[in-house]
């Protein structure tokens, strides 16, 4: 569907903003472009709608060369951050505009505004002005203005990033459910990974203009190759370790005797809601007192400060959990939860 | 209570610096335009209406006409030489914006009197340049470049370019670069980008300019008499030369109150095409 081969692009007289970035994806996949401001995703998603050109490298579309195709020319349509409605145009003309130029016959282009409306839920609203419109409305509007043109492939830059908290975990399920039933193709930019996690099939991690990481949400989570890829996505704990004498190593907590086969000296990552809590010492548990209890509706957060004062963030579920500030517990630390990173 | 008495304090010099030299002299000239004149110019408290009749002749309607042309001339060449100034000022570095901004308004540091006259010395037969193209060879008389209507048109859209470029700036400056992107996503050309999303979107501008050029175009008269000479008579130095040369200052008075009602009645035109409710030109 989309092939990117090694794209290249700086801005000038300034550093390269995306270096040698190679991706694919297939026909009705959701793919997210994950990264914090400044890594590129923009850039990368512009040079796919051909709102910029590479410096280096090839964009193909369906097996076609599209590198140097300006974007009014591409089989593909955007839902731009802040949505850019044409404010001086109603909700039915700003769906309408796609089909307009490309001269469509009149009642056709009112018959299929009708159908976009309802896709999205926007039926009796068309003839407002976007800023008559609320901010998931405008959202709805410039999906389905992009929709109507039914591209082969659909861009999103941070489709929710102006939406309020709520809305945005609604939209994104929506989203989704939508993409599915269109059978549609979706590249979306964002710098959440929260909803890059929940929504896409497969996730790009971007940093520094180059890829960090990819794959399915799950193996980003859990897997994370990259001390940036572990911090980026979900909360994280960071150990050093290094070795004293065969599986043993020392780390900021104390001593550790590993099972398998290790390096002298690595890093490696704990998730929050992998740190336990005993009130008894056992194998592998380390003291620790516990401080800043933050109350999250269904978890509790704290974290637990060693004697050195090393901190260390853990998560429970907030149910039967008998938790005090100042309270001094275990902390048990599984092999199987620390991710090895390097 | 208190508050309410302040606000009216402040508005005092404001309302009588009006009062004096706008209204007060407006008064002066629609109660002129009533009265008559003895051979010498002098006004009598005799109240006629001849003057108003004699605006239904045709010659007078010749010069009214003929400046309206003039001003509209003056308008559109403002506009599409201006408009797209603008853009490329809108578009540039903030930076660069501001001195660019500078720029079209370093002019107004000079009298307008005195460019209009480097104007003169510019399109005279002895001027730079006749003299650059006789020099050059490409030409073998001087060419009459001073003393018409061209003269004209070029010396008022250069005085008036400012006023056109200054409103199209505010309004193109507004404009986000991100509709233009989404135009173009959706298969719009450039064309198409201009006529359907910059065009309507810098209306308010397109407006405002327009106004602000052809209002005082209409009346401004030393452009006129200096690059014009005396063979085109416009209504601005068809007025001056009444209350001069003329001694005629009733019918001067007369043809400067349809001058205020043609412009009043443009800027009524203008507030009724340009509503106050206008939130849709504000962010989306």
């Amino acid at each position: 569907m989309l092939e990117l081969c090694t794209i290249s692009k700086a801005f000038l007289k300034g550093q390269p903003v995306l270096k040698d970035i190679s991706l694919k994806v297939e026909k009705g996949e959701f793919l997210a472009v994950l990264g914090p401001s400044g890594c590129g995703k923009t850039t990368l998603l512009r040079i796919i709608a051909g709102l910029e050109y590479p410096d280096k490298g090839d964009v193909y579309i369906n097996g076609q060369a599209m590198t140097h195709l300006p974007a009014e020319k591409r089989p593909v349509n955007t839902v731009f951050q802040n949505y850019a409605l044409f404010p001086h145009l109603t909700v039915e003309e700003n769906i309408a505009f796609g089909l307009k130029i490309r001269k469509i016959e009149k009642a056709q282009i009112r018959q299929k505004v009708k159908e976009m409306l309802s896709l999205v839920h926007l039926e009796g609203l068309g003839k407002r002005y976007p800023h008559e419109l609320s901010g998931g409305q405008k959202q709805r509007v410039a999906l389905a203005r992009a929709l109507i043109n039914e591209p082969q492939l659909l861009l999103l830059d941070e489709p929710m990033a102006a939406l309020d908290e709520s809305l945005r975990k609604k939209m994104q399920v929506e989203l989704k459910k939508l993409q599915r039933e269109l059978e549609l193709t979706f590249v979306m930019v964002t710098h959440d990974q929260e909803e890059a996690l929940a929504m896409a099939d497969r996730v790009l991690l971007l940093y520094n203009g180059q890829i960090e990481q990819e794959g399915k949400p799950h193996e980003l989570y859990y897997t994370p190759k990259s001390r940036f890829a572990a911090e980026f996505i979900g909360q994280n704990n960071f150990f050093h370790f290094s070795q004293l004498a065969g599986q043993e190593y020392q780390f900021e907590l104390g001593r550790f005797i590993f099972t398998q086969k290790l390096p002298p000296s690595f890093t490696a990552a704990i998730r929050p809601e992998k740190v336990h809590l005993s009130t008894t010492s056992v194998e592998k548990s380390y003291p620790v007192e516990i401080r800043n209890i933050i109350f999250r509706g269904a978890n509790i957060f704290f974290t637990a400060v060693t004697h050195d004062g090393f901190e260390i963030l853990g998560e429970l579920p907030a149910e039967n959990i008998q938790l005090e500030e100042g309270q001094e517990v275990y902390i048990h630390i599984r092999e199987a939860d620390l991710v090895i990173i390097a | 209570m208190r508050q309410s008495w302040f606000k009216y304090f402040l508005l005092m010099p404001g309302t009588l610096w009006l009062g004096l030299f706008v209204a007060f002299p407006t008064l002066l000239v629609f109660l002129t335009s009533f009265l008559s004149r003895n051979t010498y110019g002098r006004l009598l408290w005799e109240f006629q209406i001849d003057t108003y009749l004699r605006l239904f002749q045709w010659e007078e309607w010749i010069v009214i006409l003929r400046s309206l042309k003039l001003s509209l001339e003056v308008t559109v060449v403002c506009l599409i030489t201006g408009f797209p100034l603008a853009y490329y000022i809108s578009r540039v570095k903030k930076s660069i914006q501001l001195f660019l901004l500078l720029l079209v308004v370093i002019p107004f540091l000079t009298s307008s009197l005195v460019r209009t006259y480097a104007w003169i010395t510019l399109l005279q037969k002895e001027g730079l340049i006749n003299r650059l193209l006789l020099s050059l060879g490409w030409i073998e008389e001087p060419l009459e470049l001073l003393y018409n209507e061209a003269a004209v048109l070029l010396g008022m859209t250069y005085m008036f370019l400012p006023f056109m470029v200054l409103p199209l700036y505010a309004a193109l400056e507004k404009l986000d670069t991100s509709l233009l992107d989404a135009a173009r996503d959706l298969g719009a050309g450039a064309i198409t980008v201009f006529l359907k999303i910059i065009l309507p979107m810098s209306r308010q501008g397109i407006l405002a300019g327009s106004l602000l050029v052809f209002v005082p175009s209409l009346g401004y008269f030393f452009i006129p008499d200096l690059l014009g000479g005396n063979r085109t008579l416009l209504m601005s130095n068809y007025i001056a030369t009444r209350f001069s040369q003329a001694r005629d200052w009733p019918f001067g008075a007369t043809l400067s109150v349809l001058l205020i009602l043609l412009t009043l009645a443009l800027v009524y035109l203008f507030q009724k095409k340009n509503p106050k409710d206008n939130a849709h030109e504000k962010k989306v």
